[in-house]
């Protein structure tokens, strides 16, 4: 299986490397895309770091500073011809780059799908007193409706005092969970469960009601 | 109202001193309330159900009235939208009530003399009394 994690910085894509290096029976490439390659280079050391360096020599990692959906890269990722896309970046994907994957690009989202879709979800979550979950879903170009679910993890959290610290740890569980799901991809008979669209939309929660998140965060971790 | 019981006497905490907040504003001297008034430009009205009101309130006119306060304009088409969730706001489905919310804490960054007279003003009535609502809800529930 090829598999293609679409980065915005060279530190990205050393994250999802650390994880799925170990992976069996996928080739791991990597594109670090939307800023100069000089740039990431200065900005992260790319030349003094062995992996990194290793995988551009190796032709496994581009740093390009066109945007994901210019020509050119897409024309490159075409010719690549990946079966599974990472989500690793801030980008909103159009359907000429979704189409480059054969089976799609893989989203973590943190909150349960179908109920959950949109903004502060982990936070809507914790006020209507469900649980905390990470959902990796194929994504499509609408607001997390892509119809076939790969994985859900529950996720509980302690610990945490506020709403941000929660969102960065249930984020920064991405390159473990894609190491999961591309597992459970290369089963045989795998079927993914449905993203219906029957939950409901959320938007940016207020400072009003993020407080009380996190009040009840701070609560649960005492 | 879909809240769990360790969550209520936090959520009703908040909505009391957010009503205090929003009293002691609409105390202020200032002009007149208008009456608010739902209605748009005919080119961005037509029939809508909850779901999309709050789509375009919380996608369009809100982020436009953070970034441009002092278009009048941006301030109009959002009093509108939000004078359109009234009714959502009271019922169980607290996107509604954190739609107003966000309402007011973009209000709250607009110049006192723009949110203290006219729509702005009958807004925050609104507001409160919204919140009244819903802390009476939670007081009766917990």
């Amino acid at each position: 299986m090829r598999v293609l994690a679409l980065c915005d910085s060279v530190a990205a894509a050393l994250r999802q490397w650390r994880a799925l290096r170990s992976s069996q029976g996928i080739d791991l490439r990597f594109l670090v895309f939307g800023t100069s390659p000089i740039y990431q280079a200065r900005t992260t050391g790319l030349a003094n770091l062995p992996p990194a360096a290793w995988l551009a020599a190796t032709g496994r990692l581009r740093v390009t500073r066109w945007p994901l959906d210019h020509p050119e890269t897409v024309a490159w990722i075409r010719h690549l011809a990946p079966d599974v896309g990472l989500h690793a970046c801030g980008t909103i994907y159009r359907r000429p780059i979704i189409d480059c994957f054969r089976l799609g690009i893989l989203n973590p989202h943190i909150g349960m799908l179908p109920a959950y879709r949109g903004r502060s979800v982990m936070e809507w979550s914790i006020l209507e007193g469900h649980p905390t979950v990470v959902t990796l879903f194929f994504l499509d170009e609408g607001i997390d409706t892509g119809p076939d679910i790969v994985l859900r993890r529950e996720v509980p959290l302690r610990g945490h005092r506020n709403a941000r610290s929660a969102k960065e740890y249930l984020f920064s569980l991405d390159a473990g969970l894609f190491a999961e799901a591309i597992a459970l991809l290369q089963q045989p008979g795998f079927q993914p469960l449905c993203n219906d669209g029957s939950g409901r939309r959320f938007y940016v929660m207020s400072r009003l009601f993020t407080g009380v998140v996190d009040t009840a965060l701070r609560n649960a971790g005492s | 109202m879909i809240v769990p019981v360790a969550i209520r006497p936090l959520l009703r905490q908040a909505i009391e001193e957010r009503r205090r907040v929003g009293s002691a504003l609409d105390d202020e001297p200032g002009g007149p309330a208008a009456v608010v008034s739902a209605e748009i430009a005919p080119a961005q009205a037509g029939p809508e159900d909850d779901e999309e009101k709050l789509r375009r309130f919380m996608v369009v006119a809100w982020p436009a009235a953070g970034r441009t306060p002092h278009d009048e304009n941006a301030r109009r088409v959002f009093l509108a939208l939000l004078a359109r969730l009234e009714a959502p706001a009271l019922r169980d489905d607290l996107r509604f009530l954190d739609a107003w919310n966000n309402g007011f804490e973009a209000m709250l960054t607009w110049p006192a003399e723009i949110r203290g007279r006219g729509e702005a003003r009958a807004a925050i009535r609104t507001y409160v009394r919204i919140l009244d609502h819903h802390a009476r809800r939670l007081a009766g529930s917990s």
